[in-house]
């Protein structure tokens, strides 16, 4: 077969007939195209809909992020017992002590986190006060004590603050 | 014919173009490219040089991991992700949250086998999977844990406390009973075997319960099947035919018993250790509040005397009481624990017993009871629901998702709808209703996204840990078993979690003269913890065998065997000033004064090896692992002082 010559002249017949039905199957491809295009954009609005999975695992975290989901169970285990619940300073064993457990609800503000590092690592008797707070350095590591500050900033950051639900 | 080319060629040729143009567009004009130019500027408002040619060249990145079978190109936008001095930049520079990736380096397991996603693609939308039929969406940040699943393979998942969650709640309600779940294949029988239940419970009683579980238990685990009353029917009276097997141990005639002895006996066994009374005590046995409507006199008696005999896997020890205080027990048991109102007992209707027992028969097999209940007149079908080995790779397009369909059209909304009601996703599924509250569906949602029938090579599975060391045998092994120590104790990875310490050292640690005595009249080491040893009415020659074996068999290396503890003169006083200077007395009751943290200590001298006592001091998490006691990082002559002082506090119980 011999390839046509490019035709420079408009002439009606058979080739404007093809020619037309190559326009059109291009305009039709064009046209599947945008509307397939389109077809994916409404079905990713789906996505825009709640997942309830994803939305308990959020209720249960009650606004906190991840790495203050995990500071809390640290919190919940080691500081809870003396510091309470919600960090005022009025957990289950602070009747035992003397002096009382610290308030923490804003604790972190007002002394900075590096003096509240050192307190948690080295317990409070490296910072000058009683030592009825033990020195935690061995049993978490900086990770997890880094995690315990962001859950006192996130949490307790101020007196009201661990009354939030 | 040569015009008709001549005007289609024009055509094809400015597609072709088109294509050409598009293609250079979409590959170098690409999001990826301009995320790259900027980098440099970002580093710079972060206080870093523009990166080494050595270290950063542009063009797409990527991790190869043949031996997960992935190629993840995310760090081509994700330039900073390994960089903790890129906290806080915006995305898609930021570094990765959290010390996951100093125990997940990104060039061994990538990103995508936690993260999910398209891990070739470099378009945005199609590598975080949100192009329409994608296989690989990006799994949602609150859902992550289940990615841990896929290589952690024991139910307790350190650091993904959901996934754990969700698998200890698959284990407790025995879903592998009916299905094959990777992981759980412990089978066990869920509820209690049935061949005496036509004598232990009345008939109006199992018509309520079958009715619905939640009307007589706070959290049964009997889930709610949706029997048709005719259903229901035939299987009560299927059931009451099943009255005790042969050889079981005969009933007691007398029944009349003393009521108010029985119940200081119900406080002295500490039976609320286990069950709860009307929603207080223990979770391990069902609530009492008013199990006189439920069970008969008659079978009580014989259960009490012996319960494994018809239970042979129950965690209620066999206490060794005698026939006069069991009576004395159920008196109090059955004028205690009765019904405030009574709702009036359900006309039960009466229908053809042999189209009954047909119908029993064929509910039984429709609904797996015998997938949790043991009978030994029947064969238990096995597995009757579908596997769930791939459940997490399922296709988002092979889920039908019922009306009213305002989810989102996820894997794990069809999971989670699917768990909350079985029977709103499907109107013919045979699976009950267990009433779960929704962070337990949202934890076992995510325990079943974990399984994704992925095969990971052995190097990056981590197995459960294992259960070492063999339960104890022979006599001893007997007394383990009657008195169920393990419903409580742990013992080498096994057992309950109620009590506080492993018993794995407990011969170390322990003195054998106050083990003896514990065993035989126990009291609270702890002051304020509500679970309490109960008095297992353990004899004295038991006690001692008890105490015995432990000396042998539970012990450790760390404490010399026989070797006596010397304190040298003064050394306890300078344990009196370290305890009062370390805050100890901040968790111990020592003397008058003391937290309720820990364990008062006054009876140290008789209860505890000093030699075990030291060496608990200077490394506590040896001897249990998620123990708070803070570990000092005290001199052994600072320890071996604080125990020598310890030693001088010699008080009996109370």
């Amino acid at each position: 077969m011999r390839w046509p010559p490019i035709s420079t002249r408009f002439e009606p017949g058979p080739g404007r007939a093809l020619g037309s039905t190559a326009i059109r199957l291009g305009a039709a491809l064009v046209a599947v195209t945008a509307f397939s295009a389109d077809g994916c954009a409404r079905g990713d609005h789906r996505g825009e809909a709640p997942d309830p999975a994803v939305a308990a695992v959020a209720a249960e975290r009650a606004g906190l992020g991840e790495p203050a989901v995990r500071g809390r169970v640290l919190y919940s285990a080691y500081c809870e017992v003396c510091h309470g619940e919600k960090g005022a300073g009025d957990g289950f064993n602070a009747y035992n002590l003397d002096p009382r457990p610290a308030d923490l609800r804003g604790v972190l503000a007002a002394r900075g986190a590096a003096h509240i590092a050192h307190v948690i690592r080295d317990g409070s008797a490296s910072v000058g006060r009683s030592p009825l707070c033990p020195p935690f350095g061995r049993s978490l590591g900086e990770h997890e004590r880094e995690l315990l500050l962001v859950y006192l900033e996130e949490a307790l950051a101020a007196p009201g603050a661990g009354d939030a639900p | 014919m040569r015009d008709s080319w001549g005007r289609a060629l024009p055509v094809l040729a400015g597609l072709l173009l088109i294509t050409v143009v598009l293609a250079f567009v979409r590959e170098y004009g690409s999001g990826w490219g301009r995320v790259q130019s900027r980098y440099p500027s970002v580093r710079a408002a972060h206080g870093l040089l523009p990166p080494a040619r050595d270290e950063f060249r542009p063009g797409v990145q990527q991790i190869y991991l043949p031996a997960l079978g992935r190629i993840d190109r995310c760090s081509t936008c994700h330039l900073g992700i390994d960089n903790p001095r890129l906290a806080g930049a915006p995305e898609p520079y930021t570094a990765h949250p959290g010390d996951y990736l100093e125990r997940h380096p990104p060039d061994r397991f990538g990103c995508t086998i936690c993260h999910g996603g398209e891990g070739a693609a470099l378009e945005e939308r199609e590598a975080h999977g949100r192009a329409r039929h994608s296989a690989s969406p990006l799994t949602p940040k609150e859902l992550i844990e289940s990615s841990c699943g896929v290589c952690h393979l024991g139910v307790e998942v350190p650091g993904a406390p959901l996934l754990s969650r969700g698998r200890r709640l698959m284990d407790e309600y025995s879903c592998q009973a009916c299905h094959e779940v990777p992981g759980l294949t412990t089978q066990k029988f869920l509820g209690p075997s049935w061949d005496d239940v036509g004598r232990k419970v009345t008939r109006e009683w199992l018509a309520r319960w079958l009715e619905d579980p939640h009307g007589y238990l706070k959290r049964p685990r009997m889930p709610r099947f949706r029997l048709r009353p005719a259903e229901r029917t035939a299987i009560v009276e299927f059931l009451l035919e099943f009255t005790g097997v042969p050889g079981e141990p005969g009933a007691s005639s007398a029944l009349e018993g003393n009521a108010e002895r029985g119940g200081v006996l119900f406080r002295e066994s500490r039976c609320i250790t286990c069950h709860s009374v009307r929603g207080r005590g223990g979770t391990i046995g069902p609530d009492l509040g008013t199990v006189a409507g439920k069970v008969t006199p008659e079978w009580l008696v014989q259960f009490i005397r012996n319960p494994h005999f018809f239970q042979p896997t129950t965690p209620m020890p066999r206490f060794g009481f005698t026939d006069g205080e069991i009576r004395d027990l159920i008196a109090y048991i059955l004028t205690e624990f009765v019904a405030e109102e009574e709702s009036a007992p359900r006309a039960v209707e009466r229908v053809d017993p042999a189209l009954l027992d047909r119908m029993g028969r064929e509910a039984f097999t429709r609904y797996g009871c015998l997938s949790c209940h043991a009978l030994a007149a029947m064969a238990s079908p096995g597995k009757i629901g579908p596997d769930l080995s791939r459940i997490g790779s399922r296709s988002v397009d092979e889920l039908v998702f019922a009306p009213p369909d305002t989810a989102a059209h996820t894997l794990s909304a069809w999971i989670f709808e699917k768990v909350r009601s079985p029977s709103a996703a499907d109107s013919t599924a045979r699976m009950p209703e267990y009433g779960f509250e929704e962070a337990d569906i949202a934890a076992i949602t995510v325990a079943l996204l974990s399984l994704r029938g992925e095969e990971v090579p052995e190097g990056f599975r981590v197995h459960a840990g294992d259960e070492g060391g063999h339960l104890p045998q022979g006599k001893a092994g007997e007394l383990f078993r009657n008195y169920r120590c393990l419903s409580c104790h742990q013992l080498y990875g096994r057992g309950g979690t109620i009590a506080r310490a492993p018993l794995d050292f407990e011969g170390s640690k322990a003195r054998r003269e106050w083990l003896v005595d514990y065993l035989e009249e126990p009291y609270a080491v702890r002051v304020l913890i509500p679970e309490r040893m109960p008095k297992l009415k353990i004899t004295r020659e038991e006690a001692e065998l008890l105490a015995d074996y432990m000396g042998l068999v539970f012990v450790s290396d760390r404490v010399a065997a026989g070797s006596e503890f010397r304190a040298s003169p003064g050394e306890a006083e300078a344990g009196r000033r370290s305890f009062e200077s370390r805050g100890c007395r901040g968790c111990h009751i020592l003397g008058e004064t003391g937290g309720y943290v820990g364990p008062q200590l006054n009876s140290t001298g008789i209860r505890l090896d000093a030699s075990w006592v030291t060496e608990w001091l200077l490394d506590p998490r040896h001897w249990v692992p998620e123990t708070i006691h803070p570990d000092y990082g005290m001199s052994r002559e600072e320890a071996h002082a604080l125990a020598a002082y310890l030693d001088t506090f010699r008080a009996g119980p109370r």
